[in-house]
């Protein structure tokens, strides 16, 4: 295992000695900014419109956590859906590309040194992308007297300001979580194929799959009789991210979920090795 | 180029072949009764996947079969084997540990729980000694005590009546959910918190279809009608469909 770290360093370098990090990072921050700046503004308007009408009792109930980090996480879920299969795409497809996989294959590395390696690189990337939005709610949790939380919400004082530390961690760590489940489908989707393009559709539709599961679940269960929820039904709520990630988001931290997301990953690394290791006797 | 043909036959084939699957899961998932029309439809894209997939083998017979007979086809049928079965085995034994994680499994709540004790200072003694007992077991319960006399603006933004009141009661909030304790019991505080953290929505199905009393429309909010029981139970976090027992089929006949 110690020429894991070999390899990660040197495909987050190859990220960064082309324009393909810099290029999402930029994008990344810009949206994370505008989804951050439109949930502001989604908030302050709801303020407003409390304030106007004089309900102010509902205007106690608001609460930051519930109605703007909230909804910023949830938005910034989509962003990932789309981002991180362009991260991944590159990682086993390149290889064949240039033609550097038989010297991959034949060089002293064992097949989950070489998994494991392109996948942590995967995943430090989506670390820093949630380091970086971080910092976003981090605004929030300055003191009300500054000027930035001023700027943000027009000085109005709000009942309680700050919002709540866990419940915002919980949220990243759900988002990160989500992040690397994501990266390990990426990677997998890249061993399968030598079209980079391709990798990136087929991730895309591994991911919308895995989100849409649940719907699949709730629309069969909906149209039948009342009540009838059946085993498949479950096993398929279990399978789509979408239940697992609502509740880290909400707060709540339950071995359950994290169990899921660590299964997901582990059951999307072993496919990987086993399809890039096939080359060898297919 | 018979091989590029049969490649995308193959692939068609399976595009079919999964499109029967899924149609013919969507069946099971929709309830016990399957019906003929949509059965139809599962197994004609299972007999076209069937169909389109056999084909591409029998359109590259030859190059098959001349693949069977080299010792490359023994050596992937072999080391490929042994490598599906060991993802397969992988899989199977993550999916084992994650089946046991829903069994066997612990939560945290990281959103902090708010007790508003409402009560005149000299009625207010019980009450501190018992919430000063789970403030101190754990850091999350945030304890805040309102004289309902000196600061009924509070009350107002908690939407207490003053009516309500009484002797005093308990305001417990988490996130956007309260709820409110009157008997100042360790039993009833613990009560209110497991419903406040019980995320899971529970489901209280109303029986229809055979004259039974109604939750909703003509009738259901006078003596005979259930509405005000299933609005008690959807203030106590239960969501209240109805239910029928027998599944009508699509002709409106009643099996």
């Amino acid at each position: 295992m110690r020429h894991v770290g070999a390899i990660a360093g040197r495909e987050l370098r190859s990220l960064f000695v082309s324009p393909v990090a810099y290029a999402v990072l930029t994008l990344f921050s810009v949206l994370a900014g505008f989804f951050f700046l439109l949930s502001v503004q989604g908030f302050s308007e709801a303020i407003n419109y409390y304030q106007q009408i004089g309900q102010f009792e509902a205007l106690r109930g608001i609460n930051l956590n519930n109605q703007l980090i909230g909804p910023f996480i949830q938005v910034m879920w989509i962003v990932f859906l789309f981002l991180i299969p362009g991260i991944t795409m590159g990682l086993f497809a390149m290889e064949k590309t240039n033609g550097t996989e038989e010297l991959l294959m034949t060089s002293p590395l064992t097949m989950w040194e070489l998994v494991l390696g392109k996948y942590l690189a995967a995943a430090a990337f989506v670390t820093l992308l949630i380091l970086m939005m971080g910092f976003f709610p981090s605004l929030l949790f300055l003191d009300g007297d500054t000027p930035v939380l001023g700027l943000l919400f027009g000085g109005f004082d709000l009942a309680d300001p700050d919002p709540e530390g866990l419940q915002t961690l919980a949220g990243l760590l759900g988002l990160w979580l989500l992040g690397l489940t994501y990266a390990a489908v990426g990677t997998f989707a890249s061993s399968v194929t030598r079209n980079q393009l391709v990798a990136f559709f087929l991730a895309l539709a591994l991911l919308l799959v895995l989100w849409l599961l649940s719907v699949v679940a709730d629309l069969g269960v909906a149209e039948g009789a009342a009540g009838t929820a059946t085993g498949l039904a479950s096993v398929l709520t279990w399978l789509s991210t979408s239940d697992h990630f609502d509740k880290l988001a909400r707060g709540l931290i339950d071995t359950r979920d994290l169990a899921y997301f660590g299964f997901m990953i582990g059951a999307f690394l072993i496919l990987t090795k086993t399809a890039v290791e096939s080359v060898r006797w297919r | 180029m018979m091989k590029v043909w049969s490649s995308l036959l193959m692939a068609l084939g399976g595009v079919a072949f999964l499109f029967a699957v899924l149609s013919f899961l969507m069946q099971l998932l929709s309830g016990p009764v399957l019906l003929w029309n949509e059965l139809v439809w599962s197994l004609g894209n299972l007999l076209v996947g069937l169909g389109l997939m056999g084909t591409a083998i029998f359109s590259n017979l030859d190059g098959f079969r001349e693949r069977m007979q080299t010792g490359e086809a023994r050596r992937a049928g072999k080391y490929g084997t042994s490598a599906v079965l060991t993802a397969a085995l992988g899989i199977a034994l993550l999916g084992l540990l994650a089946f046991m994680s829903t069994r066997y499994h612990t939560r945290w709540d990281w959103t902090d729980l708010v007790v508003v004790g409402v009560y005149s200072p000299m009625a207010a003694v019980p009450a501190k000694e018992l919430l000063e007992r789970y403030s101190f077991i754990s850091e999350k319960v945030k304890v805040e005590w309102l004289d309902p006399e000196r600061q009924p603006g509070r009350l107002r933004e908690l939407e207490i009546e003053p009516e309500r009141l009484r002797e005093g009661l308990l305001h417990v909030t988490i996130g956007e959910e309260s709820v409110e304790v009157r008997e100042m019991t360790e039993e009833a505080l613990t009560n209110a918190i497991v419903k406040l953290t019980r995320r899971e929505q529970k489901k209280v199905y109303f029986v229809i279809g055979h004259n039974e009393r109604p939750t909703e429309g003509d009738g259901a909010e006078e003596a005979t009608g259930f509405a005000f029981a299933a609005e008690a139970l959807t203030n106590e976090n239960c969501s209240t469909p109805s239910m029928r027992l027998f599944a009508p089929t699509r002709s409106g006949a009643v099996h």
